[in-house]
Parts: C-alpha cells; sequence; structure tokens
C-alpha cells in the first residue's frame, strides 16, 4: 500500500485531480468582484495576504456593495471556491508530500533522505495552515465583517508566509534534486511515461483554460 | 507626534520675534496696521484669502495665517487647492469669522500623524519613505537587483562546473545536489519577487492607479468637520456665508457692504468630463440635492495627489435628468454628462487659484485677496541648460509648464494681484515627506510665521487700492480702443 502511495502513478493521479479542481476554481474566482469605492476585480490572495485589516474586511464587505445578483454570484462562487479548497488541499500537499518521498528514496546520503522526509512529512503544517486560513475567511463572509485585531492581522499572516513558505520550498528543493537526476541520467527509463502524463495534463489544462475561461471571463466582465 | 502641542509652535522664538516686530512697526494707536477697509466692531480686518496646495509644505501656511491672525486680520471668502483646500476647510470650518482659527488647524497637526495619510499597502509605504527619506535608496535598490543576478549567475556556473566534475570525482555530486537545490531557491527567491511586485501593480490597476486610498484622510477630515457641527454642504455653506455682525467699511465705498457675504471654494480636476471644478459652488453638477454629497468629499478630492491617492469618485450623477445636463450645457458646453466623475489634485489645473477672487467690476477695493504661495523649488543652473536635461528633466518640464501656466498667466495679465501675496521660502523640503519630524514642523511653520512678517512690513494697502483703481481705468481704455477699432 505505502509503495503504491509513494509511487508516480499516485502523483500523477494527484497532479490530475489538482489541475481539475484548479480550473473549476478558476471559473469559480471569475465572479470574483468587489465593490471598494468601485466595482473591481480581486483574487484569493487579496485574501490571503490583505495589507491590513481593513483591507479585507472591505473586500468582503463589497461583496454585499455589488448590485442584486453579481452581488449574489461573487458571495457564492468565493464560498464554493473555498470549500473546493478543502477538497483541493489533500491532494496538493499530498503530491508535495509524495514529489518530497520520491526524492528522498532516491537520495545517497542519509543527510539528503532524512531532509526530504522532514519536507514531506512537515506539508501537514501548510495544509493545517490552509484549513484554518479558509475557516477565517468563510466566518468573515457576512455584510458587516468584523475588523481583526492588528495582533490576529499579524498572527494571520504569519501563518500565511509559513504555508507559502514549506509548501514552495518543498516543491523547489524536490524540483532541483529532480533536475539534477535528470541532467545526470539517473531516472529509470520504465518511469519516463509519468512525465508524458503529467505534460499531457498540463496541455489539458490550458487547452481547457483557453477555450472555456476566457469567454466566460469576457461574458461575465459584460455583464458588469 | 506625543510632545507636540500648539505651544512648541506659537511660543517659539521665532515666532515670537516676528510678532514683535510687527507690533513694533504698527503700534497701536501711532501707526496700526491696514490692510483692509471692511472692519468689524471688535477691529477685525477683512481681507479674503487664497492658500495653495503643496503637500506636507502646508504647515507652513499655518505659520503664515497664525500671523495674519494675530495682527488682526480675518477672512471672507475663502480658497485653496489640495494642502491649501485643506486649512481653508478646517478654518471655514471652526468657530465664527471673527475668530483666529489658527491654533484650531495647529491643534488638529499635533494630533495627527501625517504617515497616517500614506494608507496603502505598507510595502508601497516602506518605498515611499525610504525614496523620501534616504537619497540613495534608488542606489541601493540598483545594488539589491545586481546581487540577485550576480547570485544567480554564480550558482548556475557552479551547476554547470560541478556536473561536469562529478563524473570524474564522484564525491562532488554532493556540491552539485547543494548548488541544484540552491539555484532552485534563488529561482524561487526571484519568481517570488517577481509575483509580488506584479501583484502590486495589480493592485495599483484595480485601485484606479492610486497607491494610497485616502480613507484615512476622508474620515479624518470628515471627524474635524463634525466635531464642528458641519455635517452636510449646506452646513459648510452656511458657515462660509454667515453674517460678520457689525461688519462696516473705513471709508466709504459705491458698492457699501454688498457681495461680502463670504463663500469657501476648493479647487478638484475632474478627469471625465476634463474640467477644474469648484466646489461646493458647482455641487448642481452631480445631484439634485446639495446635501447628497458631503463636503468631505470636496477635500478629498481636491487633494488626490494622482498616483499617490487613489482618485475620489462621485457616482450616479443623474446625467440624463434635464435640469442637471442643462447645468452642464451651461457651464462646460457639454451635451453629454457623465454619469460618474473622477477627481485628482486641483493643483494639477490651479495650483494657486488666486483669480477666483477677481472681479472686473469692482472699481475700488474695498478689501485685498491675499496669497500665500509656497516655493520649494531649488535654484538650479542645470535646470536653465535645456540640453542637459534627462528624460524625466524633460518630461517633468512639460508636465510643470502645463501646470503653473494657468495660475502663472492670470498673475502675468493682472500684476496688481502679486501685490497681495506672500511667499514662503521652503527649499529642501519634500512636498511628499509624510515622515516629516515634529523639528520640521516647526520649523516650517516658522518660515510661514516669517515670510507672513514681511509680507505685512511691505503690504501697503492705498498703493494696492491706487493701483487697482489704476487696473480699472487701464481695462476701460482698452476696451474703448477696441470698441473704437471695431468702429472704424
Amino acid at each position: 500500500m505505502w509503495t503504491f502511495i509513494i509511487s508516480w502513478t499516485t502523483f500523477s493521479i494527484f497532479f490530475g485531480v489538482i489541475l481539475l479542481l484548479s480550473f473549476v476554481m478558476k471559473l469559480k474566482s471569475l465572479h470574483f468582484y468587489t465593490k471598494d469605492v468601485v466595482i473591481k476585480r480581486f483574487n484569493i490572495m487579496d485574501l490571503e495576504l490583505p495589507a491590513t485589516p481593513n483591507e479585507l474586511v472591505n473586500t468582503l464587505k463589497g461583496l454585499y456593495q455589488l448590485p442584486g445578483s453579481i452581488s449574489k454570484n461573487a458571495v457564492s462562487a468565493l464560498k464554493s471556491h473555498l470549500y473546493l479548497d478543502f477538497l483541493f488541499m489533500p491532494f496538493a500537499y499530498g503530491a508535495i508530500f509524495i514529489l518530497c518521498m520520491l526524492v528522498s528514496s532516491k537520495m545517497d546520503y542519509p543527510f539528503g533522505i532524512i531532509l526530504f522526509q522532514v519536507l514531506a512529512w512537515i506539508q501537514l503544517i501548510p495544509w493545517l495552515c490552509d484549513i484554518i486560513e479558509n475557516v477565517y475567511i468563510l466566518r468573515k463572509i457576512k455584510p458587516e465583517p468584523a475588523i481583526s485585531s492588528p495582533a490576529t492581522h499579524t498572527a494571520y499572516l504569519i501563518m500565511e508566509a509559513f504555508k507559502w513558505g514549506i509548501a514552495f520550498v518543498s516543491i523547489i528543493a524536490a524540483s532541483s534534486m529532480i533536475s539534477y537526476f535528470w541532467l545526470t541520467g539517473d531516472y529509470a527509463v520504465s518511469s519516463f511515461h509519468y512525465l508524458l502524463i503529467v505534460l499531457t495534463e498540463i496541455a489539458l489544462f490550458f487547452i481547457m483554460g483557453k477555450i472555456f475561461i476566457k469567454s466566460k471571463k469576457k461574458a461575465i466582465k459584460n455583464s458588469i | 507626534m506625543a510632545g507636540l502641542t500648539v505651544d512648541k509652535f506659537t511660543e517659539n522664538e521665532v515666532v515670537k520675534k516676528c510678532l514683535k516686530d510687527l507690533q513694533e512697526e504698527f503700534p497701536e494707536g501711532k501707526n496700526p496696521l491696514v490692510v483692509s477697509d471692511v472692519l468689524d466692531n471688535a477691529g477685525h480686518q477683512y481681507v479674503n484669502l487664497v492658500q495653495k496646495g503643496g503637500g506636507v509644505l502646508g504647515v507652513a501656511l499655518v505659520g503664515y495665517t497664525y500671523i495674519l491672525e494675530k495682527m488682526n486680520i480675518r477672512f471672507i471668502r475663502l480658497a485653496g487647492t489640495s494642502a491649501g483646500a485643506i486649512n481653508t476647510a478646517l478654518m471655514v470650518a471652526a468657530g465664527t469669522k471673527q475668530d483666529a482659527k489658527s491654533e484650531y488647524v495647529l491643534d488638529a497637526i499635533c494630533k495627527l500623524k501625517f504617515i497616517d495619510f500614506v494608507d496603502g499597502h505598507p510595502f508601497a509605504r516602506w518605498v515611499i519613505s525610504k525614496f523620501i527619506t534616504h537619497q540613495d535608496f534608488g542606489v541601493k535598490v540598483k545594488r539589491f537587483f545586481s546581487a540577485i543576478i550576480f547570485t544567480l549567475v554564480i550558482l548556475l556556473a557552479g551547476d554547470f562546473i560541478f556536473l561536469g566534475l562529478q563524473n570524474a570525482i564522484s564525491w562532488i555530486s554532493i556540491f552539485t545536489k547543494v548548488f541544484f537545490g540552491l539555484t532552485g531557491l534563488c529561482l524561487l527567491f526571484i519568481a517570488v519577487l517577481i509575483a509580488y511586485v506584479s501583484t502590486l501593480l495589480k493592485r495599483l490597476k484595480n485601485s484606479g492607479f492610486g497607491i494610497n486610498p485616502g480613507d484615512f484622510f476622508y474620515d479624518w477630515i470628515k471627524e474635524k468637520l463634525h466635531e464642528n457641527n458641519v455635517i452636510t454642504v449646506s452646513d459648510l455653506m452656511s458657515k462660509a456665508s454667515a453674517p460678520v455682525p457689525g461688519l462696516h467699511l473705513r471709508v466709504a465705498n459705491s458698492e457699501e457692504l454688498k457681495g461680502l457675504d463670504g463663500d469657501v471654494t476648493f479647487i478638484c480636476s475632474e478627469l471625465v468630463s476634463q474640467n477644474k471644478i469648484q466646489f461646493p459652488e458647482m455641487w448642481k453638477l452631480f445631484r439634485k440635492n446639495m446635501d447628497d454629497l458631503q463636503p468631505a468629499g470636496f477635500i478629498r478630492a481636491s487633494m488626490s495627489i494622482p498616483v499617490f491617492f487613489e482618485s475620489y469618485f462621485i457616482e450616479d450623477i443623474p446625467c440624463t435628468d434635464e435640469e442637471i445636463k442643462q447645468i452642464w450645457l451651461d457651464k462646460f458646453g457639454e451635451t453629454d454628462p457623465p454619469s460618474s466623475a473622477r477627481f485628482v489634485d486641483g493643483g494639477i489645473l490651479s495650483n494657486f487659484p488666486i483669480n477666483l477672487f477677481y472681479n472686473p467690476k469692482v472699481d475700488t477695493p474695498r478689501l485685498p485677496s491675499f496669497g500665500i504661495d509656497l516655493d520649494d523649488s531649488v535654484p538650479d543652473d542645470a535646470g536653465k541648460n535645456s540640453k542637459m536635461w534627462s528624460m524625466t528633466g524633460y518630461f517633468g518640464r512639460i508636465f510643470n509648464t502645463i501646470r503653473f501656466y494657468y495660475d502663472k498667466d492670470f498673475l502675468i495679465k493682472n500684476k496688481i494681484f502679486k501685490k497681495g501675496i506672500g511667499t514662503i521660502p521652503l527649499q529642501g523640503y519634500n512636498w511628499l515627506n509624510f515622515f516629516l519630524s515634529d523639528k520640521d514642523k516647526i520649523d516650517m511653520f516658522n518660515k510661514g510665521a516669517q515670510a507672513a512678517t514681511e509680507f505685512l512690513m511691505q503690504f501697503n494697502w492705498q498703493e494696492y487700492k491706487t493701483d487697482r483703481i489704476e487696473m480699472k481705468l487701464k481695462i476701460i481704455e482698452e476696451q474703448l480702443h477696441s470698441g473704437n477699432a471695431e468702429n472704424q
């Protein structure tokens, strides 16, 4: 079972699910409009890394200040985006976990083996941070959300830094080692087709984006 | 700002000396200061006042008005742009026309942290503070980016060298792996940096190309107006036009007290219809009911330094309403009024609107128009050598020529108004330095006080009046000439 989990097969499946859920979330995010003096677009990063406590509140409050159906769509899109994110998390952090474990298994020296195992298991921290973040935002989605205290806001930003920092450092470290194994020819030819699967998944993601997202984006923009 | 009190401004030696010099020059009963023919029963003399815009240099304006008020000068009509509009608003809102207002404005300054006006993203705030307070910050930024590129080059070179060597020396593979890891992290750092900058640029675009929302300022000025019971535009206009009890003329004038009602004007630049807007006078362009607008919004609009602050918007203008359409047509010849208006700093069109108080019908003036000019220009010989200008210098000159000419043209054609203008020299101060120290604020205030003293020492009301009469005669003469020429 463990051998199946820590395999390129599972990674390819997880990666495919990540792209599929990203695509659905991208479609949802097309409705992300708010009214802060004027109607403007926002993205999920504006909620994850707001400059001030007021900024987060203004963005969320603005959802309810939009005209009728646009407001309804924006609120529902943001909520479903966040709920989908709960589904997205195990696959995203799971994929990083698998990647790090696979790299660890190919390392020659104990330091490298342990380092990548630590990077793999440490993904539980960003996962937990991500859950807290989503709950925090979901609880604030209302017409008059409370402004967080400066201390809470700072703690939230530190949590975000941990989340992104740990995940990104792990991805980059693992990718760097995979590049190294690739350049030194240190890979099993039998696993070659997984690379093709991942590349195909990426290509499909971009093609679907070109077909669906562009036209939908235009339609939503025109309706506002 | 704890520690900064009104006394520290008004009780310092420079200000005391200014007042002492003026009292010696104009002793009570012997040689009193005469600046106007409009007086009240308490002996205050009334003038009109225009205050120039200039960001934080506005502190100097208060020093100037403080001296004027100490010399028993009060104001009938007030106007200003940007920082001048802020001072003007506070002076109109506080007390009555007979009261001195500068100490109230000073108190507001003492309780205020200017840095709070810079309410944009903390990173933008940090960059602004560094650029303004550290002259070599640009060089440091260049060095930082050079260091990143240099590190990346070294790491890539290491990857290349160690990868080649490990075929011959197997233990080198440890270094290859470390260098690969570090290269990845360096690339991650660069990617995060690019993503962060692009996010900030996107934010700038989404916020209508304004770094700071200006919300703090809006709330602050609104609170100041409210604490003086100026809640609506009607309140503001009532305050500005409130009659002065016992107002009378020193010498007879055919106009008597006609038109001495008082008003207030804030200058804004409106970008949709591309017009200069004078608030509150032009409120009818935007609403059917005056009190549907916010007086704090007028001042917020006037001080919206482009890019530094977000624009101020007035939305849902009833642009299809026949009455409003007619007003736009009469005022600006605009047949298709906009449904929303976007305002930026009035200073881009008229930073020193002294022309507002020019009334060509006046034969003999009853009161002068005083103007407070802020001069932060540094004598620059290189600026005269147009062939040596950099690209930014060249575009800066174009922008400034356009920006200043509207007011300059008026003063060229109506030189008499120059006699009422006092200039505060503020070389060395950056008008966007919202990180001013208390010492700088007091120093600016002192410079304002000194400029006012100098101005009052040389101002001659009789000469001003005579020149104004001569100017009027000259205009009549020119009109007669042009009339004759047309008849011939």
